[in-house]
């Protein structure tokens, strides 16, 4: 074997659970996630197993995302939305009956929604998590930490934040996997010096970085992006390789924006008569996506061909090969200039694969299937690669995020820099009342204390900046930013009061119920 | 069909028909706006019959008619839509205290944010006898051990934020907050953290121990990792290729979460 490559997805979601509302729109995100994205990379996780395919990959369940995951009444929701999906699949063999175009893939529609949702309830038992953990147990899956609720930690002010945000992260995990984690996603990959003891008295022993984040880093890092780095706390680093990313999103060798793939934004929520559609979409009338999407990219007109799932499968088929001929020429290549196995790691967000690019779980299957074969690359996780090569070289690593241009700028611009005033004013608050109370209080009082810490936190989740960035969901990431502000200094003004309205207490106990065993001596 | 061809007792039949909310109160041009999505470049099938690609319709803009019952939801109580209710949740614009506080955004961007409180700027006036002088803010670099720059100044009001746009890789940055007297004497009030800027190019500091078992290859090793790409470090630049790559419609429900990073 020459070297490795190291596949790492990063599946979050931030925490949205509406339980006034039947329906929900960002709630959707959720239920698109996992009948597109979770639960077909588990499926075919599962294929890889039962054809005794040697597969390695590390993903990263984010504490907010695990608790969604694991919430009954999320789960119960979720259900519902699989059922009515399932409904309107079959309408749609009855719709399309007499046409032989758009048949076969109403049907293909049909029979995915089944087997997921008999996957769903038979082996996963209604828990999404059951799939990770199964995987987990056999060695085949790394699952890693990430942010307690996806917090920017390079722009907290108070390293005190950035400890709650580590360590309860690494609590959630441990209740939802069954032990602490010994890897983290940083939130949006972004790193700030120092961050690296936060890290270690947490007990993670490595995270990853962008490949700008160690190629700057001082002294020059010998081995470049092909082999981790240890920071001065002895927490190791993975840089993020360059072309194998390229590999997958660039315009040229792209593999996602072949002609043959479906096309994301055609759906028959938009594209089907109103009346007919109706009870599928918004309850208010809102077009939505409906996850059936019937054409393929085609071109780059606006009109589109019908989507063959078979031929797109085949697609997946000769993109793997490439793929892993790829990782293999490029191994080749740095063994031959460096004195150990070169190291490619590969991180995506897992999103992409499934609910933005369909096929992209079917990628990922051949392309496991493809490495099995291969006498020079061999999948590997974090923890492997670290107890075979356990001596690494020390550096300085350079401040950096994935975003665009590298840095934070994406996180922090003219659109949404206001945040960064509260959230600063909020932590240093919550650290102020935590040092207080640090000797404990009654019941009543520990109980807004820890509301307090839950509304810091959903607050901190850097989704909200992003989208405000992206103008994707803007005004509801402005609403919850708001929102979360607004409940921590009422319930801060109560408990400097004295003034405590426990029916006010309990309305935001039940709608913004993450992180149940939180204690707000966190922050002390 | 051609909507504003159409006169207002037309637009209003089909406005009954489509079911358009508040129809009788619309004027014209927004019965138009109404009805568009409906009749937007080619005839929506009226029935359910099939969509093929060339007969699919391209309405994608958003339709606001209520549902007539509560369907498809297994509830008996009416389907409550969410909506962001403006000033639902106050928040204050500053907090009357003393702060100043300095964050990196990249290799040649700070961004910084303050509050005076009312007492403080009512006290340094006093202690140092400063009239109206005016507020100002600098920004400071750390040149040496011994020494420091100021690189940048400018006159704020007593609170605000401020994105300098100052190019200073791997330097100690802070910045100060004060008032200038007639004389030019800055008399500082707040100092904030310090920061150290992140780098923008590869190191100049080389561990000679592991640097000699390498030599000469690390050049073609940082090129084999990406370095000199003028992408590199923009995983959301490539993530919002594939976005491109997937459609080339524009239009995005705010129903997908878009990671385009």
């Amino acid at each position: 074997m020459n070297g490795y490559w190291m596949l790492v997805l990063h599946a979050h979601l931030p925490f949205v659970k509406h339980p006034d509302y039947d329906f929900f729109l960002e709630e959707q995100w959720l239920f698109e996630a996992i009948t597109e994205t979770y639960i077909p990379l588990l499926m075919n996780m599962k294929k890889l197993e039962n054809e005794g395919v040697y597969f390695r990959l590390t993903s990263s369940v984010t504490p907010p995302l695990a608790e969604m995951l694991s919430d009954p009444s999320l789960q119960k929701k979720y259900l519902t939305y699989l059922d009515r999906s399932i409904e309107l699949a079959d309408k749609e063999l009855i719709r399309t009956k007499d046409d032989s175009t758009f048949q076969p893939v109403a049907r293909m529609y049909r029979e995915k929604l089944e087997t997921i949702r008999s996957y769903y309830l038979k082996d996963l038992n209604s828990s999404v998590l059951n799939g990770y953990r199964h995987f987990q147990d056999k060695g085949n899956l790394e699952i890693i930490t990430c942010g307690s609720t996806h917090g920017y930690l390079p722009l907290m002010n108070n390293y005190k934040a950035v400890r709650a945000q580590v360590e309860l992260a690494a609590q959630t995990h441990e209740k939802h996997f069954g032990k602490r984690p010994e890897g983290i996603w940083l939130p949006e990959c972004a790193y700030h010096s120092g961050l690296e003891e936060v890290l270690n008295d947490s007990g993670i022993k490595y995270f990853f970085i962008d490949t700008h984040g160690v190629l700057f880093s001082s002294p020059r890092p010998k081995y470049g992006s092909y082999a981790p780095v240890y920071t001065s706390a002895g927490v190791a680093a993975f840089a993020r390789d360059y072309y194998s990313s390229k590999q997958v999103w660039s315009s040229k060798e792209g593999y996602p924006g072949d002609v043959y793939y479906r096309d994301f934004y055609r759906d028959i929520g938009y594209d089907l008569d109103y009346e007919y559609i109706k009870p599928y979409i918004s309850p208010d009338g809102v077009r939505v996506f409906t996850g059936l999407k019937y054409h393929r990219i085609t071109g780059e007109m606006d009109f589109k061909e019908v989507y063959q799932p078979e031929i797109a499968y085949q697609k997946t088929v000769s993109h793997a090969a490439h793929f892993v001929a790829e990782r293999e020429k490029q191994v080749d290549e740095i063994a031959e200039i460096i004195d150990r196995n070169p190291l490619i790691v590969s991180p995506y967000d897992a999103e992409l694969y499934g609910h933005w690019w369909f096929e992209g779980p079917d990628f990922l299957l051949n392309v496991f299937r493809e490495m099995n074969k291969s006498n020079i690359v061999k999948p590997i996780t974090p923890i492997e690669y670290l107890n075979k090569f356990p001596t690494n070289q020390i550096v300085d690593l350079n401040p950096s995020s994935w975003g665009d241009e590298g840095y934070y700028k994406v996180w922090l611009n003219s659109g949404n820099e206001w945040i960064y005033r509260h959230l600063h004013f909020m932590s240093n608050s919550m650290v102020k009342i935590a040092e207080e109370y640090k000797d404990g209080t009654d019941s009543l009082k520990t109980r807004f204390l820890n509301q307090m810490a839950r509304e810091l936190m959903l607050c901190q989740a850097s989704d909200w900046a992003f989208l405000v960035t992206t103008g994707t969901a803007n005004e509801y990431s402005t609403a919850r930013t708001k929102e979360h502000i607004n409940n921590f200094l009422r319930l801060y003004t109560m408990v400097s009061d004295n003034h405590l309205d426990s029916n006010y207490l309990e309305k935001l106990e039940n709608k913004n119920s993450i992180f149940q065993n939180i204690n707000y001596k966190l922050f002390t | 069909m051609e909507l504003n061809k159409l006169t207002k007792i037309e637009l209003l039949k089909l406005a009954t028909e489509k079911a358009i909310p508040n129809r009788t109160k619309l004027l014209k041009g927004e019965l138009i706006k109404a009805l568009e999505p409906y009749f937007s470049g080619k005839t929506v099938t009226a029935s359910t019959d099939k969509i093929s690609p060339s007969k699919a319709s391209k309405a994608k803009k958003t339709i606001t008619t209520a549902p007539s019952s509560n369907v498809g939801y297994e509830s008996k109580k009416p389907v409550t839509i969410f909506q962001i209710k403006k000033d639902e949740y106050p928040i204050p614009e500053y907090y009357n205290m003393d702060t100043l506080v300095i964050l990196p955004v990249d290799p040649s961007k700070e961004y910084v944010y303050w509050e005076l409180s009312d007492k403080t700027i009512y006290k340094v006036r006093q202690q140092y006898k400063l009239g109206n002088a005016p507020l100002v803010l600098k920004l400071y670099k750390q040149a040496s051990d011994f020494s420091t720059d100021e690189i940048s100044s400018v006159e704020v009001s007593r609170f605000g934020n401020w994105f300098f746009d100052i190019y200073a890789p791997s330097s100690v940055l802070w910045a100060e907050l004060g008032f200038i007297d007639e004389n030019g004497v800055f008399y500082s009030v707040l100092k904030s953290n310090s920061i150290r800027m992140p780098a923008d190019k590869v190191s100049d500091i080389i561990d000679d121990e592991t640097w000699m078992t390498i030599g000469h290859n690390i050049d073609k090793l940082y090129g084999l990792s990406g370095l000199h790409k003028t992408d590199l470090g923009a995983s959301q630049t490539m993530h919002k290729t594939i976005l491109r790559q997937l459609t080339t419609v524009n239009t995005v429900s705010s129903s997908s979460f878009m990671k385009d990073k």
